[in-house]
């Protein structure tokens, strides 16, 4: 089966927590010498570069912090490759450690279209180039079970019926130009960053009616 | 000043809200009827079954077949008309999204001697969704 993926890339969370320790060096010393100088300057200086890098790694931490208390889930797809038309299940079991509540589990069924391209900047000095990637997600499908209050041992377990619609496109990838099956459930917990898994999806150029449904 | 004008007709298909629906695989039958507004040479003329990107991502385009015959004279006033096909193949299908598109078409080159080529472009749908009777 598909490894899962998370939504947000690893070395993508750990600029934040860079960004945050780098915020932390600099502002805690601007806060204090202002507040000890009596500048009031300085010290909003420092507390605007605490304010806007320190939340980012919080909410990673929260979100470790989260995903660490409610264990790992157990996702089962009945199969990855599919064709356009095709039903499928994707099965949720989740055996959770620490007494727990979740509110709702939410499956998506998602055609991504991802493309690149280079843009063109003029500047005094010239012609900049770089390259751009605009990402758009389509919702094709989207169900929604609710969770509850679980106490340490307990299993939630709910499975999910999910179909490629038989007028949609199938998986397509060529230089840059990227349409992208996926399936992402997101688990809603009070209080705390929801839980994102993903799981890509190959989606074959052959209509199919029916399924594993 | 334009020499002729060209026009593409798909002979076959299924007609979906004013677009021209093809099955993957199907045999596309077309015509090609070019109308000189003066004498003149044609030395060939090419037909070309292609799709290609759209939208905001890199154009890319792929060429899947092509066919080339000679013409000849073209008389003023008088149309020359072709028919042509092509066995479509089984992907990539039409798409219309937000970023990119998928498109299809059917490509005319005539090459004159001493001018511009006159070129025309009819596109169409390559989908199996809704061209059968079982579709639901």
């Amino acid at each position: 089966m598909t490894k899962p993926l998370n939504d947000t890339p690893k070395w993508v969370q750990g600029c934040f927590v860079l960004v945050g320790l780098g915020g932390l060096f600099f502002g805690v010393p601007l806060v204090v010498q202002g507040v000890r100088e009596g500048s009031v300057g300085v010290a909003v200086l420092g507390g605007l570069c605490l304010l806007f890098t320190v939340p980012l790694p919080i909410f990673f931490l929260l979100s470790m912090w989260a995903r660490s208390r409610i264990g790992k889930p157990q996702i089962a797809l009945s199969r990855d490759t599919l064709g356009v038309g095709e039903s499928f299940v994707l099965e949720y079991t989740h055996w959770f450690p620490r007494s727990v509540h979740i509110r709702r589990v939410v499956v998506e069924l998602i055609l991504r279209e991802r493309v690149s391209f280079r843009a063109h900047h003029h500047t005094r000095g010239g012609v900049s180039h770089h390259t751009r990637t605009l990402t758009h997600d389509h919702i094709v499908q989207e169900i929604e079970k609710p969770g509850g209050h679980f106490q340490a041992g307990e299993t939630l377990y709910h499975r999910f019926a999910l179909r490629i619609p038989p007028n949609a496109m199938h998986s397509f990838a060529v230089h840059h130009n990227h349409l992208l099956w996926r399936v992402r459930v997101r688990l809603d917990i009070p209080h705390q960053p929801d839980l994102f898994l993903t799981f890509p999806l190959q989606v074959l150029p052959k209509l199919v009616f029916g399924g594993n449904a | 000043m334009k020499k002729a004008t060209v026009d593409i007709i798909f002979l076959n298909g299924k007609q979906v809200q004013g677009d021209v629906r093809f099955h993957p695989g199907e045999r596309l039958q077309g015509r090609l009827t070019i109308t000189p507004y003066r004498d003149s040479q044609c030395r060939e003329v090419r037909i070309t079954l292609r799709w290609f990107t759209q939208g905001r991502g890199t154009r890319v385009e792929g060429k899947v077949l092509e066919h080339t015959f000679p013409l000849g004279a073209l008389n003023q006033g008088v149309p020359i008309t072709r028919d042509f096909s092509f066995t479509l193949p089984e992907a990539p299908w039409s798409y219309r999204g937000k970023y990119l598109h998928v498109v299809w078409a059917v490509e005319v080159q005539v090459d004159l001697p001493r001018a511009r080529d006159l070129t025309a472009r009819a596109t169409f749908i390559l989908h199996p969704y809704g061209l059968s009777e079982t579709d639901a």
